[in-house]
């Protein structure tokens, strides 16, 4: 297996992972239930009014953008590895921000957007090296 | 990889991240990335936090000062001067929660007695907020207002920015809240208010009293200004 294809292998692994997160929340914000939490936050960060851009769930737009990543990656050629690195370096720039929130302005942690912008940062990361490499 | 091929990839990669960068910064702009906490309009800027004020109460049915079920076994009094920061901050970061958990679940109804002790500007809001409730619209009039707060008795409370707020209600009628805030009955209001904490011997705010229905309201002591808090206080009397 080449180098090329692990990269693409695990960015998908996570993806998905960060694809049940968005999805997950997506649900809780359309259902108007409690999240799962631990950390107690996650109620008071999906009740605020960052939740939500134009109107649309913030926790929809992620799941859009770990779909748009996976769809990238079935691109075989620098378009579809730019195009995935485009998003995720979006996703880890607006998640990055987002915790910000969560830490200053909202003053509440929730563990879904914790997990979510890791694993942004963990595929922003991967695609960046897998546009720098030859396939 | 080719030094030719390298530097290309690099370049590549450098206006990923500029592109990147501005489509972030379009993000957190749209998302009130500005809104570094409770502050006047000014200058003619859109409100902070009205999306967020119509969700929280969308749906929910209103009669006057009361917001909830009217027959939510638990009744919540809060006493609020629309300059009160402590007021803000908990409308701003709490409220939210407690309306989604207590108040659309039917536990809870809250009901909302505006004080006008601080000044000029309590007042001249207060008397809004006592028209918006006439149109079952008080909470979220008083909520914008305290996403929006000034600084204190600095003249903030003009018309101007009154029918501001008051426009970014949905299904409040601007016009005629700020009329009615002149007639007797937005003056009967605040006074009854006024009246119902003398009584309590409400001293500062925000204070909540809450009962069982039917029941005497007693005042909650808060360890702190939380949804928690008070949500804690609803069950104990809803369990009773």
């Amino acid at each position: 297996m080449t180098a090329d294809r692990r990269l693409t292998l695990a960015i998908a692994a996570l993806a998905l992972v960060g694809l049940g997160i968005a999805g997950y929340l997506t649900y809780v914000h359309y259902s108007d239930i409690e999240p799962v939490c631990t950390t107690g936050g996650c109620a008071k960060v999906q009740g605020s009014q960052y939740a939500e851009l134009a109107g649309v769930p913030v926790a929809l737009i992620g799941l859009l953008g770990y779909v748009s990543i996976l769809a990238s990656l079935a691109i075989p050629v620098e378009a579809g590895r730019t195009a995935t690195a485009l998003v995720a370096l979006i996703g880890f720039g607006y998640s990055a921000y987002l915790t910000y929130l969560e830490l200053g302005v909202i003053d509440a942690i929730c563990q879904w957007c914790v997990g979510s912008a890791v694993v942004m940062t963990a595929i922003a990361a991967l695609a960046v090296l897998r546009l720098l490499r030859v396939p | 990889m080719n030094t030719g091929d390298g530097k290309r990839r690099l370049w590549l990669l450098g206006g990923v991240v500029v592109v990147a960068a501005l489509v972030v910064g379009v993000l957190a702009l749209a998302s009130g990335g500005d809104d570094d906490g409770p502050q006047g309009l000014g200058g003619g800027s859109s409100l902070q936090g009205q999306a967020e004020v119509n969700r929280t109460f969308a749906g929910i049915p209103q009669q006057g000062i009361a917001v909830g079920d009217p027959a939510a076994p638990v009744t919540v009094v809060e006493f609020v001067d629309l300059q009160c920061p402590f007021c803000a901050q908990f409308a701003r970061a709490e409220l939210p929660e407690l309306v989604r958990r207590y108040v659309r679940t039917g536990k809870a109804r809250l009901e909302l007695r505006v004080l006008t002790f601080l000044g000029e500007d309590s007042l001249r809001a207060g008397r809004v907020a006592a028209a918006a409730a006439e149109q079952d619209r008080g909470w979220q009039f008083a909520d914008l207002f305290f996403a929006n707060q000034g600084q204190e008795n600095s003249g903030y409370a003009t018309d101007e920015f009154l029918r501001e707020v008051a426009e970014g209600v949905d299904g409040l009628d601007a016009d005629r809240a700020l009329a009615d805030a002149q007639q007797p009955a937005a003056t009967a209001q605040l006074r009854r208010a006024a009246a119902a904490a003398e009584t309590l011997g409400v001293s500062s705010t925000p204070t909540f009293f809450a009962s069982r229905r039917g029941g005497t309201l007693e005042q909650l002591q808060l360890g702190e200004l939380t949804a928690d808090a008070v949500g804690a206080e609803i069950d104990r009397l809803g369990g009773q």
